[in-house]
């Protein structure tokens, strides 16, 4: 039971389904996967962040009076099975709570491609998957009133990614890496952004006492630069980056259901660029069946 | 003991990368704003509320040709853009005053930073606003 908690909660450190950004939409995160030998899981979260900050492009973070930090809820309902040996497939779709509004969907599909090892100082197993998001949100652009929430990134993408892991008795690592394409998207006449390049890299260590963990994971995120179309007139938005940290205290429950409390700061490391900065709750439930 | 001296030098690293924005930071000051330059048409505009981050923005907006002249505009659209960022933000409401100027309404700039306010006669764009918040 304490190994399976270990290697379960290994994932679920990387974040909820899907983050709310305050102010441009949630950002789909790393696909949940299945490590503990059961069949599927059902996972769902409700996450609410604080826009904090303004950063441009001279990477100033400014940061903004406490009237002008607007909020953002989101809850997220995550599907993954096992379809065949050493292969798994999940399905993620997150919702408005203020409105019920839709968000983007992501499939996913993902591959054992080193089974659990033996290793000097405990088992290690790592994935490869390719994950799909279509903008089925509601984007910034398409918000009927200032009440309204954005509920999608805008733009569909593809991704590729790896996740490794490491747990020994009591503790567990993990490293992560995921690179995506979004497309591009005319708004209006005269108004468009061309496609981009997205990457991620996480890693994070925990450790389990008992049925609790405790853990912390540090993100580095980077968007490329893209070419946009701003009133007719052609331009550049600069590149993007920022280092969000997150912290999480788990439980445990018999019979495969976990409950997660997670805090994500994205002021707290630097260097920063061209982004919103913000801090968040989640509450993360997920079950297991095998 | 290892894996902690590892991860208290990976930590050191990212912290020694660039300055931590929580320690090294500005706070939000007064909006500025300019009209971007190569306008074809004169903006005389009024802000009635903000502009400002995270709350709805008013302006109050009339437009002359280069002689002075008002322009009375049969299908006036006002679009916030975000040009660094590459996003826009939430249709505004426009509503056309008996003097010749136009009310424009829920505009709402959703974070800090520069933004364009694009005014376009259909599809021509006729001036921008540059608003740094």
């Amino acid at each position: 039971m304490r190994g399976q908690a270990v290697l379960f909660l290994a994932f679920v450190l990387a974040g909820p389904s899907a983050r709310a950004a305050a102010c441009c939409g949630p950002s789909a995160s790393l696909p949940s996967l299945l490590t503990s030998g059961e069949r599927w899981k059902l996972q769902g979260g409700l996450s609410q962040t604080t826009a904090i900050a303004d950063v441009g492009t001279n990477g100033e973070a400014v940061f903004r009076r406490p009237g002008d930090r607007r909020s953002m809820s989101l809850m997220s309902l995550e599907v993954a099975g096992e379809i065949r040996e050493s292969w798994q497939a999940g399905i993620t779709a997150s919702r408005s709570p203020r409105d019920g509004r839709a968000g983007d969907l992501s499939l996913q599909v993902m591959h054992e491609a080193l089974p659990e090892t033996d290793g000097p100082r405990g088992l290690m197993r790592a994935f490869v998957f390719l994950q799909a998001t279509f903008p089925t949100g509601r984007a910034l652009e398409e918000l009927q009133s200032p009440e309204e929430d954005p509920t999608g990134e805008g733009r569909g993408s593809v991704a590729l990614g790896a996740v490794g892991i490491r747990r020994g008795w009591s503790d567990d690592q993990f490293v992560s890496a995921r690179l995506r394409r979004f497309s591009s998207r005319v708004f209006s006449e005269g108004t468009g952004i061309s496609s981009s390049w997205k990457a991620d890299l996480a890693a994070g260590t925990g450790r389990t006492w008992g049925a609790w963990r405790g853990g912390v994971s540090v993100r580095a995120e980077h968007e490329g630069a893209r070419d946009v179309m701003s009133g007719g007139v052609p331009g550049q938005a600069a590149e993007n980056y920022r280092f969000p940290v997150g912290f999480s205290g788990s439980y445990f429950f018999k019979g495969g259901a976990m409950a997660q409390l997670q805090y994500t700061d994205d002021t707290l490391l630097g260097p920063v660029r061209n982004i919103l900065l913000g801090r968040g709750f989640a509450l993360v439930f997920a079950q297991r069946f095998y | 003991m290892k894996m902690r001296l590892l991860m208290l030098s990976l930590l050191s690293t990212l912290l020694a990368c660039g300055p931590s924005p929580i320690l090294q930071h500005a706070t939000a000051g007064e909006p500025t704003q300019r009209v971007a330059e190569k306008a074809e048409t004169r903006l005389h505009s009024r802000w009635l509320q903000g502009p400002a981050v995270g709350s709805e923005s008013v302006l109050v907006a009339s437009f002359t040709d280069q002689n002075g002249q008002v322009l009375t505009l049969s299908n006036l659209q006002v679009e916030l853009w975000m040009p660094d960022m590459g996003h826009g933000s939430a249709p505004v409401k426009i509503e056309a005053q008996a003097d010749g100027s136009y009310l424009i309404k829920q505009m709402y700039f959703i974070m800090g930073g520069t933004w364009e306010v694009h005014f376009r006669d259909g599809d021509r764009v006729l001036v921008t606003l540059v608003v740094n918040l």
